[in-house]
């Protein structure tokens, strides 16, 4: 059975810190100390601000401090980019094809080569 | 994107009025620890499973449960704990978690002595550990912690052996 990261490592951190929820809530400038407890149960999303004082505090990326969700955007936006990929695929001829479209495909492409353990799926 | 084989073990050291939990992630990563009580009116078990369990599973989302097993025991206890492992059974299976009753292995060391090897491994327990007990005091609530993580750790070492690397 495959397990997956947790959305989110936000309680493991807080807890080897041994600081409070209060303590946290405070520091990052919180209103309360239940916004940071919803946001341990991965209940809502902290916003940006919140997220990068995370950052600061802990000292660990957002991508670490967020996983699980880090792994789902990118696998989500890796299939998006490979779907536009495939549409600009769609148009692109040799004679007409616009320089513009042309220049758009390349970059997704190379862009998509350069992404790790991606297989480029061939419309 | 490749992950190291990934396995959460939840340990779990029942007593007869609280559990204490460990939740590892390999590759020997603390996630969460802690004592919970279930003294409540009712039975005992069901507040367990409902009020104390389900929000960890729902939190850590382990692989699998672990918790010790009750054949070493003496009767009237064994017959209390087997209740209480069954309740947690019937929890874990409606969240598709296993459950795995483990039998500690002996290594010859007292439960001090386990726990101060688990506080040196995992420095932040290390606040966590209480002296070493006099025979005529009663054993601290915290002890259960560290033998929930030995018993953890022990579990995710060999989990994590018979998982083949995924993408």
């Amino acid at each position: 059975m495959a397990t997956k990261r947790l959305n989110n490592y936000l309680r493991t951190h807080r807890k080897h810190s041994g600081l409070s929820q209060s303590d946290v809530s405070f520091v990052i400038r919180l209103k309360h100390k239940s916004e940071l407890s919803r946001y341990e149960r991965g209940i809502g999303l902290p916003s940006v601000r919140t997220a990068l004082a995370c950052q600061e505090l802990y000292g660990e990326s957002v991508s670490e401090l967020f996983a699980g969700l880090n792994d789902s955007v990118a696998r989500d936006t890796r299939s998006q980019m490979n779907r536009l990929r495939g549409k600009f695929q769609g148009r692109i001829d040799s004679k007409r094809t616009e320089r513009r479209i042309m220049q758009k495909f390349l970059w997704i492409s190379h862009r998509l080569l350069e992404m790790p353990n991606f297989k480029l799926v061939t419309a | 994107m490749k992950h190291k084989s990934l396995a959460r073990v939840l340990a779990l050291d029942l007593h007869p009025r609280s559990f204490s939990y460990a939740v590892v992630e390999s590759p020997g990563r603390l996630l969460d620890w802690g004592v919970r009580s279930f003294r409540r009116h009712g039975s005992s078990a069901d507040v367990l499973a409902r009020r104390r369990l389900r929000p960890l599973f729902k939190l850590w989302r382990p692989s699998v449960v672990v918790v010790q097993s009750p054949s070493r025991m003496i009767p009237r206890i064994r017959s209390r704990y087997t209740k209480l492992i069954q309740q947690i059974a019937l929890e874990a299976r409606s969240h598709r978690i296993p459950v795995r009753p483990e039998r500690k292995q002996a290594q010859g060391l007292t439960k001090y002595e386990n726990a101060r090897l688990v506080a040196e491994q995992f420095p932040v327990l290390a606040r966590n550990l209480p002296q070493k007990r006099k025979l005529w005091e009663s054993e601290d609530y915290r002890m259960g912690v560290f033998s929930a993580v030995s018993l953890a750790r022990e579990l995710e070492e060999a989990y994590v052996r018979f998982i083949p690397e995924q993408e």
